[in-house]
């Protein structure tokens, strides 16, 4: 099965998504290309696409394609682009669009056409007279922050420097790991973008904005005095692909303090000359069931029952 | 159906079961192959609709419109319509100035699309309103407010909140007067649909909205409705303080856990409704996924009272006829539909099942496969279609039930293929799929086999 790339633009009316897009497709000319479009802007796109033939665009209407009410036309536009076999396929999601979503949508279009679709990754374009007050107000702009392998400061010919600085604080509060490249009419080349992009986890290897915000369960790990280190990294390891992040203190054996950190998938774990009380934090996806699986596999790998809070 | 069950949960009594309401809007044309635009537009063919959607999915609650564009469309925003979903809004009326519209500018009763929806309520309430409450839908004052302003309204928070404000407010009068509309033509239930609460944080929702929202739900109250909340996207920090606006039922879609969400709601003594997911269970899933994710659903978090079973939000079009129906059974005969599953997650395979041979038949010869014709309406109107032939016909025909409550009818299902319940295979060939044949048509094949 061919391999197909799937880019996703975020970014709110006007930031210059639909500009980005235009020089993407630009650079993807020996490429078959496909879109899938989910907003009415102001800037009339499809007749400047239709006139490229080679070019397969849907459109998703009234409601940002990650809303459960319209992930199903998606999924059916994402389907009929498929059976076409583009090399590439852009998503172009309305300014409202919760990313969180995503993977899930993806799963169920490779539940139906195959393992086919690579994430290539999330690009924010945000403009930079405005996203430090639209982060205050449009709530979603946040989540689109902190899931972008990418993010492009767009428009910084109009803005001030005070308001570039203000944007630019501003996203790294929400994302202090994603490379920012400043531009206007999003010019930049594109070898520049590809080489920060990378197949992106919405769900993993981002820092969480707000735990009780944006759904995430906060779960505080009692541990016992003392721990095998080998042991509790192998339980780390059952679930580290599941949760956004974790952080805390243990003792080994030899009651040698540890810190220990989940980032990106990663565990790290750092000899302290500290002492503190042993326990976990752990930033995770809201589902009812992860406490449940990490109590058992603390059962069966560490062979200690876990008090969660 | 049982629209006295829906009040009593609206009245946070106890009940034997969860109430079932199905948000079958454009996805009601479906049932009759009617278009989306056509059920939205046309007084006859949403009647006949909501009808079909009555029968076959036996609701204890139904809207009679599942559209947040008719406000938008009376003030003056250009609508873009579509085959298979609601209209979108395509133009703002107040994108490039900040007026507040003028209280006399609030719809009447004769403006838009509001007399045909009203005439289709008074309807229903006529012929179903005694078995199923009925809710009249409003766009919520936020969605309402964006819709006329565009998005430009999210800078206007952070520029001129005042503005905002005011704005929110004359919608909220706009909902009271829809509210009022929809009560006077019947309706049980009110629902502001706001799908943008998702969108903002929760002290955005105490500066804009909660004052408009507590004055509408008060209002709803006064009118003698119940009202409801609907929520789209993931407004889990938002539950709060929407309860805190005091509607008597939230309801959620699949973005949020609805466990969590129950957990905030009843310390409220507030209904919590959802959450089947569209796409992923009823668009895409099988019979036994949906009935199973119900299941499921309901011993999670049913504790007797103060919820409410629901798709997540409006259906989509497309959404499998047969799918509703086993969620509908799973709903209302839940201890049923246990067995169901379990009897299909353990059919063993040496249940031999005989097959007849479908060449050597003496007389046309009627499978109805159904999930249980005692308990699941479609599933009795398709044995009724049967036995209407049966007495028709008499020794002319054969018919059967298999009923998928037991084990060797399941092997059988499997082994004939059958996808769907109901089905009704004449000869060894599927005829009919959850669509309840007509005496017509029925007769029709009949006729041919003879």
């Amino acid at each position: 099965m061919k391999e197909i790339k799937v880019f996703i633009l975020n970014g709110f009316l006007g930031s210059g998504k639909t500009t980005l897009l235009k020089k993407m497709l630009n650079n993807f000319e020996e490429q078959k290309v496909a879109i899938i479009m989910n907003e009415f802007g102001k800037h009339d796109v499809d007749g400047i696409l239709i006139a490229d033939e080679s070019i397969n665009l849907k459109t998703v209407h009234n409601g940002s394609i990650f809303c459960s009410c319209k992930s199903d036309k998606f999924v059916e536009a994402m389907l009929i682009l498929i059976k076409e076999e583009p090399d590439v396929i852009i998503v172009e999601s309305s300014g409202l669009a919760n990313p969180a979503t995503m993977p899930k949508i993806l799963e169920t279009v490779k539940k139906l056409a195959g393992d086919q679709l690579s994430l290539a990754g999330s690009i924010g374009i945000f403009d930079a007279t405005n996203i430090y007050k639209l982060i205050q107000t449009a709530y979603m702009t946040k989540q689109q922050i902190a899931t972008s392998s990418v993010i492009i400061l767009n428009k910084i010919d109009l803005a001030t420097e005070e308001q570039i600085e203000k944007s630019i604080k501003a996203i790294t509060e929400y994302n202090d790991m994603v490379p920012i490249i400043k531009a206007s009419f999003c010019d930049l080349p594109f070898e520049v973008l590809d080489r920060h992009l990378r197949e992106t986890n919405f769900l993993k290897n981002k820092r969480p904005v707000n735990q009780h915000t944006l759904g995430i369960q906060n779960i505080l790990i009692d541990l016992p005095d003392k721990v095998n280190k080998e042991k509790l990294m192998a339980w780390l390891d059952t679930f580290k692909d599941e949760i956004y992040r974790l952080k805390g203190f243990f003792k080994d054996e030899a009651s040698n303090q540890y810190l220990v950190e989940v980032i990106n998938e990663q565990i790290i774990i750092q000899q302290k000359d500290i002492k503190t009380e042993d326990f976990l934090i752990v930033f995770a996806p809201p589902s009812s069931d992860f406490k449940n699986k990490i109590i058992s596999r603390a059962k069966e790998v560490l062979d200690i029952n876990i008090v969660l809070k | 159906m049982s629209k006295q069950l829906l009040f009593d949960a609206f009245r946070h009594k106890e009940v034997d079961r969860a109430p079932w309401v199905p948000f079958a809007g454009v996805h009601a044309g479906k049932l009759l192959n009617y278009t989306a635009k056509e059920v939205l537009q046309d007084e006859n063919k949403l009647l006949e609709s909501l009808l079909e959607v009555n029968k076959l999915y036996v609701p204890d609650g139904q809207p009679v419109l599942f559209d947040l564009q008719v406000e938008a469309e009376i003030f003056g925003c250009e609508l873009h319509w579509a085959e298979d979903v609601p209209p979108s809004v395509k133009t703002h009326p107040l994108a490039d100035t900040k007026e507040i519209p003028c209280k006399c500018l609030i719809p009447s009763e004769d403006d838009g699309r509001l007399p045909m929806i009203l005439n289709v309520m008074r309807q229903m309430k006529e012929k179903v309103g005694d078995t199923t409450a009925l809710y009249g839908l409003v766009c919520g004052p936020f969605t309402l407010a964006s819709h006329l302003r565009g998005s430009n309204i999210f800078m206007d928070m952070f520029d001129d909140p005042d503005y905002v404000l005011d704005l929110v407010n004359f919608c909220m009068e706009v909902n009271k007067a829809f509210a009022k509309y929809y009560v006077e033509a019947g309706m049980d239930v009110i629902a502001v649909v706001d799908p943008l609460v998702s969108q903002i944080s929760s002290d955005h929702f105490n500066e804009f909205l909660s004052q408009s929202c507590t004055e509408l739900f008060a209002y709803i109250k006064e009118l003698g409705a119940f009202s409801s909340f609907f929520v789209c996207g993931d407004a889990t920090r938002n539950i709060e303080v929407m309860c805190q606006t005091k509607p008597d039922n939230i309801s959620v879609d699949e973005n949020i856990n609805l466990l969590e969400a129950y957990k905030i709601t009843k310390d409220y003594n507030i209904v919590i409704g959802g959450n089947i997911p569209l796409t992923t269970i009823m668009l895409h899933g099988t019979q036994q996924d949906n009935m199973k994710y119900v299941i499921d659903l309901i011993d999670e978090v049913d504790t007797g009272k103060n919820l409410i079973i629901s798709p997540g939000c409006d259906m989509p079009y497309d959404i499998p006829i047969e799918n509703t129906i086993a969620v509908a059974q799973a709903v209302t005969n839940t201890e049923r539909t246990r067995e169901i599953i379990k009897n299909y997650e353990v059919t063993e395979t040496d249940i031999h099942v005989e097959l007849p041979d479908y060449t050597k038949l003496n007389k046309p010869f009627i499978e109805a496969f159904t999930l249980d014709s005692a308990t699941c309406a479609a599933c009795t109107y398709m044995m009724d279609a049967a036995n209407r032939a049966k007495d028709t016909y008499k020794d002319q025909i054969d018919i059967i039930e298999y009923k998928f409550t037991l084990k060797e009818n399941i092997a059988r299902c499997k082994k004939m293929g059958v996808k769907h319940l109901p089905s009704m295979y004449i000869n060894g060939e599927l005829k009919f799929s959850s669509i309840i044949p007509s005496k017509e048509e029925l007769n029709s094949i009949i006729d041919s086999l003879l």
